[in-house]
């Protein structure tokens, strides 16, 4: 559930607080008529991103990193336009208050140019974020349970939360870019998150060109000595997702807080004690809107901070158990690695080697699954049990307990062992012979 | 307004179109040269460590058969990355160009700006399309430049025997350590499959 609530809200955060932008800026120019622009925008969004999702969920026909280097140059592309255009029309028309004019003639060649860009550009944030979202629900991982399972729930409840956060957030950004009526401040909120966006396109746009793939072989090729600046760039951008979140995020937060400034004081004449009330009402109404946005964007922030930290934590490794050693052999009693629950072990050698190795006893059945605390795969990361579940530390997979024994992927290396006399025993020399890898 | 419509559904229609009419996109490798130069401006992309010749390349996560023993899945995972070790001339029988079988080899990637390990193991042995080779799925969602270590061992590990008497015998023998072969300022960026 925490996995999907933290990577869906970062997924959709940047690019709805975006679009809320746009709208908020669209709409305070052009009245209803800026709605229509970024409505349409979204519609062309979400139709794309839903084919998109089931080609690349149903076919081998979608080579993403092509795509998305060109939706990168794209999207860069008109993010710059639709700042340049808007700072313009603005500016030509900075004397005048648009909200609410809805007639034909209201908005212009450049309204139009400026709306149909601020379209194209929510079109095209969405056809980046949304195909991989749109899948999620289909793809979640629930070890083999199917739809019908608290795996399943858990995780669908995650996704759902996350959406329901950040439409909440940009709601409320909504309201207040409407309750501040100020074109000027969403214009400057909204042309500074662009400059990033911008910023970071380039960069993930860099990510392709500096990983030198064929089909890039039209442009200069890269070469580190040559282009010093691109590989940082490209690595700072494909490391520093969360950074140009909560940078983008952080920006409109400017929109609330402006709003919750202005109207901390009364603003305005007034007449008699019921105007005094009606003002202070308004104000009051636009303190709870403001406050509401910073609230979820606080839990947007916990989310992508807090959440994420938690669900990322380093796994300790259960402390190992002790047992008996008789000449060459060492001995643990059945009754105690009996009860279902992972058990670990370890031997120190004489090169001071600590070799481990973990016993379950399988479901269902008499038998015990019994290998080294390490695999092939994933090293000495070791195994621990989450749940019912025995999970390898450090890729996540959850193991099938009634294959831990057999060898091979990331099922832990097998280790001899025979069941005496009410123990399990083990040969002293399997375990220095695995010495190797734990060295 | 109805020409505003027109156009940004034009442009929905053109994006699912030209997403509906892909062609196949298969997949492409990446190679890794030893020094992190451009691969095709590299003198020599692959290691000639006698008696071995020695490539590292990686390409988006593939599928693998039994899934249970075949590590990461690919959502759990960024690359598929594969040692192709070949033989070269050599004194122990094998033909040159022959792929190294029954080795044992393990990798590293360590991160060159924190000197932290980011990912190791042993590969596992499979088959593409393309003939066997040594790979695994890997986990490795941070961009940075990285040095990858190919730690082979000698079949002889793994109880591979030769001929040693006069009339059969090869003169050559496998060698006592593990040959490590490394790839260094591997400049490598998280990709999207």
């Amino acid at each position: 559930m925490l996995k999907y609530l933290e990577t869906v809200t970062e997924d959709m955060l940047m690019a709805s607080v975006l679009i809320c932008l746009f709208w908020s800026m669209c709409r305070l120019a052009f009245g209803r008529k800026g709605d229509r622009f970024i409505l349409i925008g979204m519609i062309a969004g979400v139709v794309s991103s839903a084919v998109m999702a089931w080609m690349k969920n149903t076919t081998s026909k979608i080579a993403t990193n092509q795509w998305n280097f060109f939706i990168f140059l794209a999207t860069m592309i008109l993010t710059i336009l639709f700042g340049i255009f808007s700072a313009i029309f603005a500016r030509k028309h900075r004397q005048l208050t648009f909200y609410g004019s809805d007639t034909e003639a209201g908005i212009g060649t450049g309204g139009w140019i400026v709306g149909i860009t601020g379209a194209l550009l929510t079109a095209l944030l969405l056809f980046y974020e949304l195909p991989d979202v749109l899948a999620y629900p289909v793809n979640f991982e629930t070890a083999g349970k199917g739809f019908l399972s608290m795996e399943y729930f858990s995780r669908l409840a995650g996704f759902l939360l996350a959406l329901l956060l950040v439409w909440l957030y940009v709601r409320f950004l909504y309201r207040c870019a409407m309750a501040l009526d100020s074109t000027k401040t969403v214009l400057a909120v909204m042309n500074a998150a662009l400059l990033f966006n911008a910023f970071r396109c380039f960069g993930l746009a860099l990510s392709k060109w500096t990983a030198r793939p064929r089909w890039l072989s039209w442009m200069p090729p890269y070469s580190s000595s040559r282009y010093p600046w691109a590989f940082p760039l490209a690595k700072f951008t494909t490391n520093g997702t969360l950074f140009f979140v909560l940078v983008i995020v952080g920006l409109s937060l400017i929109i609330p807080l402006i709003l919750f400034l202005r109207n901390i004081r009364i603003r305005g004449e007034y007449a008699n004690p019921a105007q005094h009330r009606k003002l202070k009402s308004v104000s009051r109404s636009r303190r709870r809107i403001a406050l509401a946005a910073a609230f979820f964007f606080t839990l947007c922030l916990l989310n992508l901070t807090v959440v994420r930290a938690y669900n990322n934590r380093e796994v300790e490794l259960s402390p190992p158990e002790t047992y008996e050693i008789r000449g060459e052999e060492i001995f643990i009693p059945m009754e105690q690695v009996s009860d279902g629950n992972l058990h670990r072990f370890e031997y120190i050698t004489d090169n001071n080697v600590n070799v481990r190795w973990i016993i379950v006893r399988k479901p269902g059945a008499g038998s015990y699954g019994v290998g080294l605390d390490a695999c092939d795969v994933c090293g000495t990361a070791g195994y621990y049990q989450r749940g019912e579940q025995v999970v390898c530390k450090r890729c996540d997979v959850v193991m099938n307990i009634n294959t831990i024994g057999f060898k091979g992927g990331c099922n832990p290396i097998p280790l001899n062992y025979r069941i005496d006399g009410g123990s399990i025993i083990f040969q002293m020399s399997d375990i220095l012979a695995a010495e190797r890898e734990f060295k | 307004m109805k020409k505003i419509l027109a156009l940004v559904l034009s442009v929905a229609m053109l994006l699912s179109l030209s997403v509906a009419m892909a062609q196949e996109a298969g997949f492409e490798e990446f190679p890794i040269t030893l020094d992190g130069s451009n691969p095709e401006a590299a003198e020599e992309v692959d290691l000639e460590v006698a008696p071995l010749h020695v490539a590292a390349v990686y390409f988006q996560p593939v599928q693998m058969e039994p899934a249970d023993q075949a590590g990461l899945s690919v959502e759990e995972s960024n690359i598929h990355l594969e040692a192709d070790i070949h033989w070269n001339e050599n004194d122990l029988g094998f033909g040159a160009g022959d792929w190294l079988a029954y080795a044992t080899v393990d990798y590293k990637i360590v991160s060159e700006t924190t000197g932290k390990v980011a990912a190791e193991g042993s590969f596992m042995v499979m088959n593409a399309d393309d003939g066997a080779h040594y790979g695994a799925n890997i986990a490795l969602p941070e961009s940075d430049t990285y040095t990858l270590t190919f730690i082979i061992h000698s079949p002889a590990e793994n109880g591979y025997l030769l001929h040693v008497d006069e009339e059969t015998g090869v003169k050559g023998r496998f060698w006592a350590d593990p040959i490590e072969v490394n790839f260094v300022h591997w400049e490598y960026t998280v990709q999207e499959w």
